[in-house]
């Protein structure tokens, strides 16, 4: 579903990623764990067509982002891949129906179909009586869950999830993860999840651990 | 459908943050609605007369040349001269329009005294296409004692709008028929009248008098009296039309000179007047002929003022950028997410633009309903006649549309790249920041501004500065405690009796007759100085009683005021003025004797003793040199229109005089005023551009102000990071505001530095027009520095108070 190959990045003088090999297979949960500054973030964005690898090249279910322009990337990402944030991130003028649809108007949907997609998607996660609630009247869960369904929105191919529970408490995390399973379980969904949280990566299918810009060790 | 997703966006953030956006809004609708007055104005004044069909069609005649080396350029024509151009190529219609004295105007509801009343040929409306309530315009003016009324005319003296057939009495003698009633000339044309009388009344009325120089006037190609204009066809040569006219009558116009010299053994050629035509569109603005008969306005300054509009609307939408990037922050997570999930770049600009051209067109309204509430005042302030529907309903009003999308795309523009270029994660983090560049040129704007409203506020307090002490100089009489009152030109009986009655009572010290009064225009006339025969000088000709200077506080230089010579063989006495005994280069003690040249009557009404100088007497203000002008003592009142009262130190003077008047001059309307109003008067225009000045000050200082918190909340964004590493370092309130906002200083320091030079130059060059100057004092400079200064410190405590005191209680 998304490969890496010998992917390089560098910030000036500093080598954040030095040379990354990665493959995720489809309906796989796999995080990627390492201390600050081992380039998790960086692997993320890059292989979420957020930025461009110095070398290297990227694949999502065989299109070769890297070979994309800007706008083609900007057209791919919002159909075939979703972001989750450890803020969840969602805007605060907008309902949780609204910031749920907002990658689906963006690609262009219909406002009735992408409403319909969402209420459904929303109702899945447990939140069809907060529909209409700005994100300051939802409790941290319920907000992060809002993400999740606007990260699904467009049936992507993948999720990334940079640090995703990061902001919740050990209660939501533990239903976060949960769902992702579920997700993954009933909707046969790929995430790709960037955390500090050993605990929380022992529950994905793989763990890539990561140091200085390269993977150490992957656990099965 | 997006587009309407974004602008329901954009009211969102409105609504989330109100304060900062209503700051936004308002700032941007004061930029609009000023900016649209201004244009208001300047559409009004660039588009005099064009409002008549075929307006590129109508030509007005003038006529230039020079007499003894002096330069005549003027708007009135030879009367004979119509008729020539009438018969000219390509010409379809020609008219002579004439303005006649004030009258005494009677109608069946009213009665007063009027200075609106024009004489025109019957093909004036073939001309000028007006619009007619009553009556035909192939006949209004065909038959002899016609008279066509105006709407406003007709309410005033009828109390109704249709009165065809109605009579008009004027000066209790002459009755008119009113032929037709038409709308109201537009404010806007170059002329304007209340009344049209027929032409052959004129005629009538010139030949009454065939012993005098009016007479002379009907075939006369020396006196210059009559506006002229043509309409010619639509393929016609215009140039070749001027060369036509010029060669038709420059033999006219030579017999005539040679007949003014014929006889007297002297040489001719001193005199060369010829005629060269002008769009009657291009009058207003770009005519610069004596003898207008409306003010005309300088297209410098509408240059000017657009500039001006353009400015404010740029500095509007710089203000308006600095407010919006300058709270950046919240919109930096939408960016961010909106990235993260497929927007691209451009529907990031589209997204941003058009929220900047919805704000626009929000603050579009609130600006029109801002203009439509200041129009009135503008209106009054100015005195001119626009309105926003007049405005509104021209096929430019286009422009109003285009200019606010503009607006809206210039003022989104930099939001607009600026948040889609940002990198979604570091927007995300907010570790994204704005280049020095950006900063020095946000800077700049604001200094830009500082100078600008340092320039005007000197400008302004330097007008008023001039203009007071202006008005406080001798203008040649003694304007407290004195009356002007206009009588009209006829009955110089009643004007006699009048006088006598006001000269009984003791709260009137002293009554002088006059033809003209300071605050009129005299006519200028051409004399023959006997010291040097063949020499032409133009001289103002006023007509004068031996009352006339003690009433109206003239100061005598040398010799004596005139007298009355009951023995009708001795030359008349005249007084000259200071100036024009200078233009005869003599001094006052030496006898000097003056002739009128073009007369036909006898020597004793047109060569003249002179016996006294007086101060030269102002009737223009002293703004320019002084008009040399030549007293002439006037038999029995039969040229007097005007009575200067000069009144004892009582307060019950203005009362009596009207009490003397309705006794002595029952069922006559009075109109006077003080000389004090008359001299202020002069200054109307000054006064009328330093209102304007004033208003551009006074938005300057606001533009400024909003400069002064987009810029201030710019900067404390623009420093956040640093203040909160800062205040980890244990610095205070006062140092992190100082620090945060030192550019702020600098910037508003460097506009002042600018601005106060070009203050002092543009003030000179204002003054430069003016033959006396008074300087504008330091404090004038220091004063708009202070309340600058002032007000840029209440907007950095007040806006960068509140986050100072929110990184520090962090």
């Amino acid at each position: 579903m998304v490969e890496g190959k010998s992917i390089h990045k560098s910030f000036g003088p500093v080598n954040v990623l030095r040379g990354i090999d990665v493959s995720i297979g489809a309906s796989e949960i796999v995080s990627i764990l390492g201390a600050s500054g081992a380039g998790k973030t960086t692997l993320l964005q890059i292989l979420g067509s957020l930025d461009h690898a110095d070398q290297g090249e990227v694949y999502i279910n065989g299109t070769g982002i890297h070979q994309l322009s800007e706008k083609q990337l900007a057209r791919f990402r919002n159909q075939h891949i979703g972001f989750v944030f450890q803020f969840h991130q969602l805007l605060p003028e907008f309902s949780a129906l609204e910031n749920c649809m907002l990658p689906a108007l963006i690609g262009g949907e219909m406002r009735k179909e992408a409403e319909q997609k969402a209420e459904k998607l929303l109702g899945f996660l447990g939140l069809s009586h907060r529909l209409e609630h700005k994100p300051a009247a939802l409790s941290g869960g319920e907000k992060q869950r809002v993400a999740v369904a606007r990260a699904l929105i467009n049936d992507p191919l993948v999720v990334f999830a940079d640090e995703p529970s990061g902001n919740l408490d050990s209660r939501n995390q533990e239903e976060l993860m949960g769902l992702f399973v579920s997700l993954r379980d009933q909707f046969r969904q790929t995430f790709v999840i960037v955390t500090h949280d050993e605990h929380l990566a022992a529950k994905s299918d793989r763990t890539i651990f990561m140091r200085d810009g390269l993977i150490m060790d992957q656990n099965l | 459908m997006r587009i309407l997703n974004f602008i329901k966006t954009f009211f969102r953030n409105i609504l989330l943050h109100s304060g900062f956006s209503l700051l936004t809004l308002f700032g941007l609708s004061i930029g609009i609605a000023m900016s649209l007055l201004v244009l208001i104005y300047v559409y009004y004044e660039s588009n005099y007369d064009r409002h008549w069909s075929d307006t590129e069609q109508i030509y007005r005649l003038y006529s230039y040349g020079e007499i003894s080396g002096e330069a005549i350029r003027s708007a009135v024509t030879p009367q004979p001269l119509a008729s020539v151009a009438a018969g000219s190529e390509g010409v379809e219609a020609a008219a002579r329009l004439v303005p006649g004295a004030r009258k005494l105007v009677a109608g069946s509801f009213n009665r007063s005294l009027e200075s609106g009343f024009f004489y025109a040929d019957p093909e004036f409306f073939e001309i000028f296409d007006l619009t007619f309530l009553e009556g035909d315009p192939h006949s209004a003016l065909r038959d002899s004692a016609a008279v066509v009324l105006t709407r406003t005319t007709a309410l005033r003296l009828f109390g109704e709008e249709k009165v065809k057939g109605a009579l008009l009495t004027v000066e209790d003698s002459s009755v008119f028929r009113v032929s037709a009633v038409v709308e109201d000339i537009p404010a806007n044309s170059h002329f304007s009248f209340d009344f049209l009388a027929s032409w052959p009344e004129v005629e009538a009325r010139l030949r009454k008098h065939p012993g005098d120089e009016r007479a002379g006037m009907i075939d006369n190609w020396l006196h210059l009296n009559s506006y002229t204009y043509v309409k010619v066809n639509a393929r016609a040569d215009v140039a070749k039309l001027g060369r036509a006219v010029a060669e038709r009558t420059s033999h006219e116009v030579e017999e005539q000179v040679a007949a003014s010299f014929s006889g007297r053994g002297e040489e001719e050629g001193r005199i060369a007047i010829d005629f060269g035509l002008q769009p009657v569109s291009a009058v207003h603005l770009h005519s610069q002929l004596d003898n207008e008969p409306k003010d005309r306005a300088s297209a410098l300054y509408l240059y000017i003022f657009t500039a001006i509009a353009i400015f404010i609307l740029l500095v509007t939408a710089v203000n308006f950028m600095n407010l919006t990037t300058a709270k950046a922050a919240r919109r930096y997570k939408e960016v961010a997410v909106r990235k993260y999930f497929g927007a691209g770049r451009r529907m990031l600009i589209l997204q941003f633009l058009t929220e900047a051209v919805a704000f626009s067109f929000l603050a579009l309204f609130l600006a029109l309903v801002l203009v439509e509430w200041l129009l009135p005042v503008f209106n009054a302030m100015f005195q001119i006649r626009m309105s926003v529907s007049g405005f509104i309903r021209e096929p430019d009003t286009i422009w109003i549309l285009v200019l606010t999308m503009s607006l809206g795309v210039l003022s989104g523009s930099y939001p607009a790249l600026f948040f889609s270029g940002l990198k979604p994660w570091s927007a995300l983090t907010g570790s994204m920041r704005v280049s020095r560049l950006g900063l020095v040129l946000r800077g700049l704007l604001i200094s830009f501004q500082t100078s600008l409203a340092l320039v005007l506020l000197v400008l302004t307090l330097g007008m008023a500065w001039q203009l007071h002490h202006l008005q406080g100089t001798f203008h040649g009489f003694q304007e407290d405690h004195a009356l002007v009152v206009e009588w009209g030109g006829t009955d110089a009986q009643g004007l006699l009796d009048l006088k006598e009655g006001l000269l009984q009572r003791s709260e009137v010290a002293k009554v002088g007759l006059a033809e003209f009064v300071p605050g009129d225009d005299p006519t200028v006339v051409s004399f023959r100085w006997e010291g040097d025969s063949a020499r032409v000088l133009l001289l103002a000709l006023n007509y004068v009683d031996e009352g006339f200077f003690e009433a109206l506080g003239a100061e005598l230089v040398a010799g004596r005021w005139s007298r009355l010579s009951r023995d009708s063989s001795e030359t008349a006495e005249v007084v000259v003025s200071a100036s024009a005994l200078r233009l005869l280069g003599q001094s006052g003690d030496q006898q000097q004797f003056l002739e009128m040249i073009g007369g036909r009557s006898s020597a004793r009404d047109y060569r003249f003793k002179i016996v006294g100088v007086v101060a030269d007497i102002s009737f223009a203000g002293i703004k320019e040199e002084p008009r040399p002008m030549v007293f002439v003592l006037d038999r029995e009142a039969a040229r007097s229109e005007h009575l200067v009262i000069r009144l004892n130190n009582s307060p019950e003077g203005d009362a009596v005089v009207q009490e003397v008047w309705r006794e002595l001059a029952p069922g006559r309307a009075m109109h006077y005023s003080s000389l004090e109003e008359v001299k202020a008067g002069f200054y109307s225009e000054e006064q009328r551009f330093a209102r304007i000045a004033v208003v551009f000050a006074l938005l300057a200082l606001v533009l400024l102000l909003f400069g002064l918190i987009g810029m201030s909340a710019f900067l404390l964004q623009y420093h956040q990071k640093q203040l909160f590493i800062r205040k980890v370092l244990s610095a205070g309130f006062k140092d992190l505001l100082a620090y945060s906002l030192r550019d702020y200083w600098w910037f508003l320091g460097g506009g002042m530095a600018v601005g106060l030079p070009a203050a002092a130059f543009v003030l000179q060059f204002w003054l430069a027009g003016f033959s006396r100057i008074f300087t504008l004092p330091y404090y004038a400079y220091v004063f708009p520095i202070f309340l600058m200064l002032v007000l840029a410190f209440v907007v950095a405590w007040i806006t960068g108070g509140r986050e100072i005191r929110k990184v520090v209680d962090s």
